[in-house]
């Protein structure tokens, strides 16, 4: 564990211990008759061996830890009565009394059982560490073990459905993309609503990431999932607020494995597998399709009074005679089976006082689209040195290199995107020629998307290095100062190359080139002193005080090419035409003091507070200052005496918090008034206004108040928290109307709230524990709401700026699809009918007839994990679920686009309405995208939401360890092999591909079903 | 020992109270500057009107909407029966799908607005600077005020129920918040007097010098000056301005048939007959590949918007503009106006064509019953694309003709729907498709939605 620092009665005992092995291991060459202890500690559950328990002898103070094989030795000791104390962390502490004669070696065999709760676990918190019982915020860990059983490239995959208040909205299918994360819903409106991140106290930057052709890389694709040890999700103000600044959206700490003293323990892991679509499309045959528009084409020219036999015949000459096309699945061709493997090697250990953890790894994940990649080659040193007692130092290293390679995805509605292109080319259309050539003519569609997927490059790589050094200086054993300094360091390069083998590239540019090259520097530095104290025996007090800056460097350059002599090489140098440099750079700097007091008596009663005062350079110079703070109290009832007799109760603890954070994730200089580029004219170069100025531009805030209990019963066989919260995001960074005519469209200002409460639960038992068997499961649940309290001066509402056909309405919730009102299918006609905002039907809707049709925002989620072990074999089961969202499918959607386009059609619109009396929602065929004197009707509307709810069988993991009879044989410590599966069934009624899409789900990139084999082997 | 702890913790606590100072925080952004810097020398001022021309390219003016967009309102258009959606809307007239330019109008005046101003402000500069750069700021502002005019409002005396709105003035540049707010539109009289009065004035300061054809210049100035009359029925001014715009141009109509085989708009810019041409650089300036006006109308695009038959219909077999329409490999046809003559997707725009002031001049002789002069204007014309003049001594039938005449000569260049209009005409569509009648709201643009909802001041137009 890092941060060691905070915790200085652990620091304290460590180094005694210390003290006593040395002592111990001298002792033998000194006494010829041996008298002590020998024996092995293991997994009460599993047998398998505990390495690094520590056994210790309360009365005489010696001691010892466990080898590599769990067994252990403890001489030297003089005959009599002892009390011998067992513990591991995460397991129940054992005390035991043996009685000794002198000269005996007594065998000591100790199971230990796992802690069900950890009251005593470890909980990383901001600058610190602390014990569970003294965690007065809402903090919820995910633990080593569910991050290494998941058929996953990036660990925040892990989190999903793991803790309550977390939501993972929008996760990509390309390989190596990014998540949104959500914690406690979107309180922002205009600023970012991504957590913070931090990896062993360094911030990350989330910005700037590749994003060639797909949604941004993942902000965490550096990292091992391998290497890290535990995810702690810090929700409330009480835990986010001593990171003042950012912290308004929920912190993700992040840390990784870590040495320990003893012999070297290696651990290999070696998998692969595979992923597939786990749904697809169905698609009209071409005879189907081509009669379809056909009868658009009659039921157009009946409307007009044209000849409907003409109208056939001139459909048939734009889109081929029924009895002669064929059928082509272009979605099927462009999807594929994509092949994953995964390597990774570390070695821990170390001396007492320097102690490693070193690994690599690699990784290579293929999408199941044709042509979409990712991989990562990452390193990783963590090296902690005991200069003295008093001093001692840690370095953490991680190099790394990803790629991603897919093709156009979301953000857009790219026509070559396979999730448009390939879902919309008529199926008529041949995918290749007689020859074997890509068939060129799409009508349409313009691209043929396989050959776009083959031989269009979109190339991201980025080099990034997370590292830090600290010192830890300990004064006596009540004052400590540690000082960090931090580095995220990240370049991506970013290459595109249109080849000109693809027709529509060689007509627009020859083919063209593009590269990209952009440098995130990010370089943070604290120092902390920390004070613990214990007074009389029931006071304990403790305070954290210090100071942090940061500062972020960003530049990019890029250049573009056109006129590509020769597609086998798409080179810049190789370019006929230099068409387009580019560059900028910019900055931003914060810094901060903090500080936390605690307070506990007795740890029955337990306070908090949290100051931070944090300056950000993207505010106005009087306003960059803001002020967050928190306070929290905790009462542990179960420790007061007059709960001690009741034995099934073993925790019940009462928290309230309550705290301000704030948000910063603006642009750079959004307080100043700028003149920008302004384009180019006859050689000139242009400058134009980009904003105005808002010198009182200040922080965002988040107000959140938290009231829990957590409890476990029955010697912890059960156990849970249930927790409300309430948080407040006021003066929000609004971009306030300003109009167009003024040549500015909007400013931006604070102004504006947003709530956001919901109930947490997180549940836990151990259901089952028989023998060998045992089943323990854990299971969430948030249920949430939004509502806008207040938005501009009188203003009822605004358009939602990051999600089309949205508003944001006062009252309301924090999004609404603000769409026309579709009432179906005149049954008369097969035209399509509307309510006006009187409710009234209506073939023609306008502005004023639109309405909220619901959010996108879910009613619940959560997720529940099942582990079932018996023996060496162990199961793991993980749902997750989500109630309530609505979604606008466009990628579906384009499926149902009026027949005119010429596009390929789903199977659905059989459904059509074909002659009066017909009561459908699709209306009759038509060529055309509205009827004469009528609204659109593929226009957006309730027509197009769709229920997002689905519960998904998210991973399953299923393991055995070989018996150590067998592995020892082998000279191996441990081997696991295991077969893991991720996205296995989903039952939803979502049309869609995946109803894990956010909002639009415009040509989004559904989650793979993956399948892997692998082992882990431990030597 | 002692003495090195008390030593560590005192530089501990040292460099916490370091970090208290507000220096720290310091920091310019690199690739903007602060309005003063941008306006404090001539260069900013002209970097300022560089940035307003490069707003006349956007496909929200003349890179697209306003040049295409006129065409397929009316009746010179039909869309490709296989389309990739572009404009589907507004060859249907349905409602909401209009010619759409009001933020970016904005934005050019407001940007023209510091030019103007920054013009007289500037110490240190020669007064024939100081002229150019404001007579081609008003001459921006005027156009877009006249732009904005007829899109967004009637002419003054064809208003439709007596609806006289028409779009909001601002002839201050927006410094700071306080200049940015609220108005209501002012009258369609006061709109297009604002235009009149912002090119007069542009004519006489361009009169002693301009940059020539690709930009704001003095022909150019007269000649839009004759086309605002004509707007306004101000037949007499129309002819005068135009009178003015032909003696100080040297440009002269084309008037063999291998000129219009090789295609004037695809030569090298610019168009032999242009007074006023918006100058694409293809590689600095380009719209890409999917907004502007060739790939909406060229079959090595989308091809999605194709001449009418009907506008086929009205050429000669020996008018030399049947050269500038090819027919595609599909059988359809398309216009060679716009044939990616400047770059893969890219064409210069000729904004003001010399062939338009013999239209004018033709048009207001004839509402004014000089019908041989109107019949002499149209002659030049005609005899030039090779047709025989057109006869006739009856007004009605000589004006009618005019409208042809201008639907030959001027198809694709944005003004039909316009042309229509500005007569109270009814809007013919291509076969098949209903006529939009002058008294049919949807002759006017919807003002973006969220201006009327978020700006109390400002009525959104009828029907809306």
């Amino acid at each position: 564990m890092s941060n060691r620092y905070t915790n200085f009665k652990k620091i304290r005992v460590e180094w005694f211990y210390s003290i006593c092995i040395a002592i111990c291991l001298t002792l033998p060459m000194a006494v010829s008759a041996q008298t002590g202890l020998q024996g092995s500690v293991t997994d009460a559950n599993t047998n398998e061996p505990l390495i690094g328990a520590t056994i210790f002898i309360i009365e005489t103070q010696q001691g010892t830890t466990t080898d590599i094989d769990g067994e252990f030795e403890l001489t030297g000791m003089e005959a009599g009565t002892f009390t011998v104390r067992v513990s591991f962390i995460g397991y129940q502490e054992q005390l035991q009394a043996v009685t000794l004669s002198s000269g005996e070696m007594l065998s000591y065999d100790v199971a230990l059982s796992p802690e069900a709760v950890g009251l005593d676990e470890l909980v990383v918190t901001g600058y610190g560490i602390r014990e569970r019982r003294e965690v007065t915020g809402a903090i919820s860990s995910v633990r080593a073990e569910q991050i290494q059983a998941r058929a996953i490239q990036t660990a925040d995959q892990a989190l999903q459905g793991r803790s309550a208040g977390f939501q993972m909205v929008g996760s990509s299918g390309q390989p190596g993309t990014a998540a949104n994360i959500r914690i406690r819903g979107i309180g922002s409106i205009n600023a970012g609503n991504d957590p913070l991140y931090i990896v062993d106290g360094v911030p990350l930057e989330d910005f700037f990431r590749s994003d060639i052709g797909t949604t941004n890389s993942n902000v965490l694709l550096g990292l091992n999932p391998g290497d890290i040890e535990s995810i702690d999700v810090l929700r409330d103000a009480e835990a986010t607020s001593i990171y003042g600044a950012q912290g308004a959206n929920g912190v993700v700490l992040i840390t990784t494995s870590r040495g320990q003293h003893g012999a070297t323990q290696f651990t290999a892991n070696i998998s692969g597998g595979v992923s597939q679509l786990h749904t697809s499309y169905d698609i009209m045959s071409g005879p189907e399709n081509v009669l379809f528009m056909q009868e658009a084409a009659i039921n157009r020219a009946l409307d007009l009074g044209n000849d409907p036999e003409a109208a056939r015949q001139s459909a048939i000459n734009s889109f081929g005679d029924p009895d002669e096309v064929g059928t082509y699945d272009w979605f099927d061709a462009v999807t594929q089976t994509g092949a994953n493997q995964r390597y990774s090697l570390s070695a821990r250990g170390g001396s007492e006082t320097t102690r490693f953890y070193i690994s690599g790894s690699y990784q290579n994940t293929e999408g199941t689209i044709v042509g979409s990649w990712s991989d990562r080659f990452s390193l990783r040193t963590n090296i902690d040195h005991d200069a003295s007692e008093r001093v001692s130092f840690s370095a953490n290293i991680n190099l790394s290199r990803a790629q991603i390679d897919g093709q156009i995805e979301s953000g857009g509605n790219f026509i070559a995107s396979p999730f448009h292109g390939a879902v919309t080319t008529r199926p008529t259309t041949p995918i290749f020629l007689e020859d074997g050539s890509y068939n060129q003519d799409i009508p349409a569609i313009g691209y043929n998307v396989l050959q776009v997927l083959r031989e269009e490059e979109r190339l991201g790589r980025e080099y990034q290095l997370i590292g830090n050094v600290s010192a830890t200086f300990a004064v006596n054993d009540n004052l400590a100062f540690r000082g960090q300094l931090n580095s995220d360091i990240r370049m991506s390069i970013d290459r595109r190359y249109a080849s000109p083998s693809i027709p529509r590239y060689e007509t627009l540019w020859g083919g063209r080139v593009f590269e990209r090259t952009r440098e995130t520097q990010n370089y943070s530095g604290n120092l902390v002193a920390d004070y613990i104290t214990t007074i009389e025996n029931v006071h304990n007090v403790s305070a954290i005080v210090g100071t942090e800056y940061r500062v972020r460097d960003y530049r990019f350059h890029s250049a573009t090419g056109d006129d590509i002599p020769n597609a086998l090489l798409g080179q810049l140098n190789l370019a006929g035409t230099a068409s387009a440099i580019a560059g900028r750079s910019t900055q931003y700097k914060t810094a901060g003091a903090f500080s936390r007091l605690q307070y506990n008596y007795d740890e029955r009663y337990f306070t908090s507070i949290n100051l931070r005062y944090d300056g950000h350079s993207r505010f106005g110079f009087d306003t960059r200052w803001g002020l967050f703070y928190s306070g929290a109290f905790a009462w542990d009832a179960a420790r007061e005496e007059f709960l001690q007799d009741v034995e099934w109760l073993n925790q019940l603890r009462f928290r309230v918090s309550h705290g301000i954070t704030g948000n910063a994730s603006i642009s750079d200089f959004a307080s100043r008034a700028l003149f920008g580029q302004g384009g180019t004219y006859g050689g000139g170069v242009g400058l134009r206004p980009q904003q105005l100025a808002n010198a009182n531009l200040g922080w965002e805030q988040a107000r959140s108040t938290d009231i829990a209990v957590d409890f476990a019963l029955f010697e912890d066989r059960v156990y849970g928290s249930l927790g409300l919260y309430r948080t407040d995001n006021e003066n929000l960074h609004l971009q306030r109307f300003l109009p167009s005519d003024s040549g500015f469209g909007s400013i931006i200002e604070n102004v504006g709230s947003v709530r956001n409460e919901g109930i947490e639960i997180e549940l836990g038992a151990v259901v089952l524990s028989r023998g060998n068997f045992a089943w323990s499961s854990e299971f969430n649940i948030t249920f949430q709401e939004s509502e806008v309290l207040e938005l501009d001066i009188d203003q009822e509402w605004m358009s939602d700026p990051n999600v089309a056909a949205s508003r944001i309405i006062v009252g309301d919730q924090r999004h609404q699809w603000w769409v026309r009102n579709y009432a179906g299918v005149n049954p008369a006609d097969g035209r399509a009918l509307w309510f006006d905002a009187e409710g009234e039907l209506t073939y023609s809707v306008g502005s004023d007839d639109f309405f909220a049709a619901g959010s996108m925002e879910p009613d619940y989620y959560g997720g529940w994990g099942n582990q079932f072990s018996y023996g060496p074999v162990s199961l793991d089961v993980f749902f997750q679920y989500e109630f309530g969202s609505l979604i606008l499918d466009e990628q579906y959607s384009n499926f149902h686009l009026a027949p005119h386009r010429g596009r390929n059609l789903s199977p659905d619109m059989f459904r059509r309405w074909q002659e009066p009396g017909d009561i459908t929602d699709i209306p009759k065929a038509y060529s055309q995208g509205s009827f004469p004197g009528g609204t659109g009707h593929n226009l957006f509307s309730d027509r197009r939401l769709y229920d997002g709810s689905y519960i998904r069988l998210k991973s399953v993991n299923l393991s055995y360890t070989l018996p150590p009879n067998l592995t020892n044989r082998m000279n191996l410590n441990m081997v696991t092999v295991f077969t893991r599966a991720e996205n296995l069934i989903t039952w939803t009624e979502y049309p869609g591909l995946d109803p894990e899409v956010f909002d639009r789900g415009q040509t989004f990139y559904p989650q793979p079903r993956t399948l892997e084999f692998g082992a882990e082997i431990r030597f | 020992m002692l003495k090195i702890t008390t030593k560590i913790t005192l530089i501990v606590v040292g460099l916490f109270l370091v970090t208290s100072c507000d220096g720290l925080l310091d920091t310019e952004p690199a690739d903007a500057v602060s309005p003063e810097v941008a306006q404090e020398n001539i260069a900013g001022i002209e970097a300022i009107l560089t940035s307003v021309y490069n707003r006349l390219q956007s496909q929200w003016r003349f890179g697209r909407e306003v040049t295409l967009g006129p065409d397929v309102l009316a009746d010179n258009t039909d869309q490709h029966p296989i389309t990739s959606g572009r404009y589907d809307g507004m060859a249907v007239n349905s409602q909401g799908s209009h010619i759409t330019f009001w933020n970016t109008a904005y934005l050019t005046i407001n940007e023209a607005n510091f030019v103007i101003a920054g013009a007289e402000e500037i110490d240190g500069v020669p007064q024939s600077t100081r002229d150019r750069l404001r007579g081609e700021g008003l001459f921006q502002r005027g156009h877009a005020y006249f732009d904005l005019a007829r899109n967004y409002g009637y002419e003054p005396g064809r208003e439709v129920n007596g609806h006289t709105e028409s779009v909001i003035l601002r002839t201050n540049p927006t410094r700071d918040l306080a200049d940015a707010d609220m108005r209501a539109r002012s009258s369609n009289v006061e709109v297009y007097n604002q235009a009149v009065s912002d090119l007069e004035e542009a004519a006489a300061l361009l009169e002693t010098g301009d940059r020539g054809v690709f930009f704001a210049n003095y022909p150019a100035a007269n000649a839009l000056l004759a086309r605002v009359h004509l707007y306004l029925e101000n037949w007499q001014d129309a002819i005068d301005y135009a009178d003015i715009a032909l003696g100080a141009t040297n440009v002269q109509l084309l008037d063999s048939e291998a000129d219009f085989i090789a295609n004037p708009f695809d030569q090298s810019p610019p168009n032999a007959e242009s007074i006023y041409e918006l100058n694409i650089d293809p590689v600095e300036e380009s719209l890409g590949s999917n907004v502007g006006l060739c790939p909406y109308t060229n079959p090595r695009h989308w091809h999605d918007v194709t001449p009418s038959q009907n506008l086929l219909d009205i050429f000669d077999a020996n008018d030399y503009r049947n050269h500038l329409f090819a027919e595609a490999d599909d059988g359809f046809p398309y216009t060679l106006k716009w044939n990616c003559s400047t770059g893969n997707v890219d064409d210069n725009v000729p904004l003001i064509r010399i062939a338009e002031l013999y239209l004018i001049k033709a048009e207001a002789y004839a509402e004014l019953d000089q019908l041989t002069l109107a019949l002499d204007n149209l002659e030049i014309l005609q005899t030039a694309r090779g047709l025989d003049p057109f006869v006739s001594n009856d007004k009605d039938e000589i004006i009618a003709e005019i409208m042809v005449e201008r639907r030959r000569e001027l198809n694709f260049e944005g003004h039909r729907f316009y042309d229509l209009k500005r007569r109270a005409m009814d809007i013919p569509k291509q076969e098949g498709a209903t006529t939009v009648p002058y008294t049919d709201f949807r002759i006017l643009s919807q003002i973006p939605q969220s201006e009327a909802d978020n700006n109390p001041l400002l009525n959104q137009n009828p029907g809306y």
